[in-house]
């Protein structure tokens, strides 16, 4: 064979690229600057997105759990951020000065949200529980942002999140829901909507416990309904949230009623138990679900999100302090 | 299609380096290039293939018999797609990645493209550069720079051993 390779075409390259995992892809920046190029493209972001939503796999699994008596204390698991890249995106330090939740609020291709555990008090002595980590766990990096909302801040043990993806304004949003509103974080734009009514006729007054889980850009929580022998559970899902208007944004969260059981999951039995993390009692929980999310890495959105978190630029977070 | 009469067709397909090879039709539409040809009705005569080589067009072909003799189990394929090219090198990968890129197979360029990635990842920079031919055009500068920038990623990176 001649010892010169004719170059691999450019398409090629770019399809052999999208398959890599993100810590290669942010190495390979270094090759040249046409590669450099490439992977610092938005296109190719989105390409790399598909491309780790098409291999089947499941190495993301969440585990609904549901605590039979202690109704107040049902909740639904999300994988917690593993120990590797915590300790890459410094996320470290702030757990050791108690800063940091370590439990991830929600989590959608690979942007993971949590929260600050250390009480903050404003001048007036009353408690902040409005300050969040968000977390690009391909690009290794985190932003902290606070909500400004008072009425959604001081209802925290009510609250419940959701990441999800909104491919019309190419952006991820970051959905917090009390019993009665919801405001949304553009993760990109950082910015945050208005405060809003949840419109409650399917809700019934229902409540939303523990946390959601997301998949495909459809937001799924758990609902907690009044029924005749005390509290059941129901299941449902986000479809087609949050329209986004031409100049007037018109937003709106809609519900569907999945029957007790999130789509493309399996109902596993306790002893997965090996699984779940170590401060979950298992036994305790009536039902597990497994949601296989069909990733097989975790996406690269190192420029469909904030990929430096110290760069201020022109734009601002918004807070409330 | 010749099905009914019980004599599977067989085209013959020429490398770039002028060698012949008989492969049954049923197979070798598994290239949606050659398919389009068969459709097309010029399949007849020798079918060229003017950006493959002798070698690789051997193993593709060996790819393509062997795969469409495996009944529709998505599991199997898989594991015959994973064994055939488990011992391939690099520069042979490279080589049926642009086979099957011209040959439009997609289920060959999923395997091969990912079983280069698969190579790839925990190779270092210089590596990568060297087997696809690539010039620096950074300035010393730059490339410290874009280095500092994600310096994580190159912990753990395996040492170059040319394979």
């Amino acid at each position: 064979m001649d010892e010169i390779k004719e170059k691999l075409p450019y398409d090629v390259v770019e399809i052999i690229l999208s398959r890599l995992p993100s810590k290669s892809l942010l190495r390979f920046k270094s090759v040249c600057k046409s590669w450099n190029a490439t992977i610092s493209g938005e296109r190719f972001a989105g390409v790399h997105l598909r491309q780790s939503r098409q291999s089947s796999g499941n190495q993301d699994i969440f585990f609904w759990c549901e605590v039979p008596r202690f109704t107040d204390y049902s909740q639904v698991m999300v994988t917690k951020i593993p120990q590797h890249i915590r300790s890459k995106m410094k996320l470290e330090q702030l757990e050791h000065e108690q800063k940091l939740d370590p439990r991830v609020l929600c989590y959608c291709d690979g942007l993971a949200l949590l929260r600050y555990g250390k009480l903050l008090y404003n001048q007036y002595g009353k408690l902040l529980n409005n300050h969040y980590v968000l977390c690009n766990l391909s690009a290794g990096t985190h932003v902290e942002f606070y909500c400004p909302y008072d009425e959604i801040s001081y209802s925290w043990h009510k609250r419940v999140y959701g990441i999800c993806y909104d491919p019309s304004i190419n952006d991820y949003k970051v959905i917090i829901i009390d019993y009665e509103r919801y405001a949304i974080y553009y993760c990109r734009a950082m910015q945050w909507s208005e405060i809003r009514e949840t419109r409650d006729e399917f809700l019934g007054g229902g409540l939303f416990i523990g946390k959601s889980v997301s998949l495909n850009g459809d937001l799924y929580f758990m609902l907690k309904t009044v029924e005749d022998r005390g509290y059941g559970i129901k299941i449902v899902g986000r479809c087609q949230m949050i329209k986004v208007g031409g100049g007037e944004k018109e937003e709106e969260l809609m519900w569907v009623d999945l029957n007790g059981r999130p789509p493309n999951s399996e109902q596993v039995e306790c002893d997965m138990a090996s699984n779940i993390q170590e401060y979950v009692n298992v036994l305790a929980f009536d039902r597990i679900y497994c949601i296989k999310t069909g990733y097989q890495q975790i996406p690269y959105l190192e420029n469909l999100f904030i990929s430096e978190p110290k760069r201020k630029g022109g734009k601002k977070i918004i807070t409330s302090c | 299609m010749a099905a009914e009469t019980g004599t599977p067709t067989t085209l013959t397909l020429k490398s770039n380096d002028d060698e012949l090879f008989s492969v049954a039709e049923s197979a070798a539409i598994l290239s949606v290039t050659i398919r389009n040809m068969v459709e097309d009705g010029c399949a007849g005569g020798v079918i060229p293939l003017d950006n493959v080589d002798g070698k690789t067009l051997a193993s593709v072909i060996t790819y393509m018999n062997g795969i469409s003799a495996i009944p529709a189990d998505e599991e199997k394929k898989k594991s015959y797609r994973d064994k055939f090219l488990s011992d391939k090198d690099f520069e042979t990968l490279a080589d049926m990645v642009l086979a099957a890129n011209y040959l439009n197979m997609s289920c060959l360029m999923d395997a091969v493209s990912a079983k280069i990635a698969q190579v790839m990842e925990k190779k270092s920079v210089g590596w990568v550069r060297r087997k696809f031919g690539i010039e620096n055009d950074y300035t010393p500068e730059e490339e410290a720079a874009v280095k500092e920038e994600h310096k994580w990623t190159f912990e753990g990176v395996e040492t170059d051993d040319d394979n």
